[in-house]
């Protein structure tokens, strides 16, 4: 059975120009937030909506929800014709988004983000201040709770790097 | 990331005010996320996605139990 990491090792080896966001980029950066879907920022070129799509053709990927008796491509031109994806896949529930609220474009994610090793690969995930500015301009009741807990982990990040001194607060 | 048991120390124990305090009172596990933080980027992953799997399986529970 196909699983995120999955989907996350076919979008490296294609090359993918892709940010990881939402839940699971809080539980990259030390977040305990549970989450059922990966969602992802992409870079909404020709070249690299062929890269996303045939990483991800594999899981098969059809909108959520979708009405079993009509078609859907899954192709560049089906990422490059939409802001936001909403995907089923054999390896569990896919985002492409193409902005995000408060930051921007891919350009604006991909400058909010930081490189972290996923096996031999590398991966661009949301950086803890990204993922703050974000959830403060979406601005959802239910991401009031990962504000709080961003803000604490910037803090905890901060000990462990500069020993007790500072930074353990921050307005 | 590697901590000094002083500054494990200060993460649990958070001064009143600070971050760390609100998001304690808040009812967020400071020792959770502590054990979060001193994982690698590829375990805090692998654990995602067996929390993922066992989410499925609940899921699965639920619907068969809701078919009922």
């Amino acid at each position: 059975m196909s699983d995120l990491l999955d989907v996350l090792r076919a979008l490296a080896r294609e090359r993918a120009r892709v940010v990881v966001v939402g839940g699971v980029a809080l539980r990259l950066q030390g977040s305990a937030y549970v989450t059922q879907d990966v969602d992802l920022a992409y870079e909404r070129t020709r070249v690299n909506a062929a890269r996303i799509a045939a990483a991800l053709r594999p899981f098969d990927p059809k909108p959520r929800n979708h009405p079993p008796h009509l078609p859907f491509v899954f192709d560049a031109q089906t990422l490059i014709a939409n802001e936001v994806l909403t995907l089923e896949t054999t390896a569990g529930d896919v985002d492409l988004l193409a902005a995000i609220k408060g930051l921007g474009g891919f350009a604006e994610v991909d400058a909010a983000a930081e490189t972290l090793p996923f096996e031999e690969f590398e991966l661009r995930v949301l950086s803890v201040e990204g993922l703050l500015v974000a959830k403060r301009a979406a601005g959802r009741p239910k991401d009031a709770a990962g504000i709080v807990e961003l803000e604490a982990l910037r803090d905890a990040r901060c000990a462990g790097e500069t020993g007790i001194e500072r930074g353990l607060d921050r307005p | 990331m590697r901590f000094s048991e002083e500054a494990r120390h200060r993460i649990l124990n958070p001064e009143p005010g600070s971050a760390l305090a609100r998001a304690r009172d808040y009812g967020i596990d400071l020792s959770l996320l502590l054990e979060n933080l001193e994982r690698t980027p590829q375990q805090r992953l692998e654990q995602t996605v067996k929390m993922q799997r066992f989410l499925r399986v609940v899921d699965d529970v639920r619907r068969r139990a809701e078919r009922r």
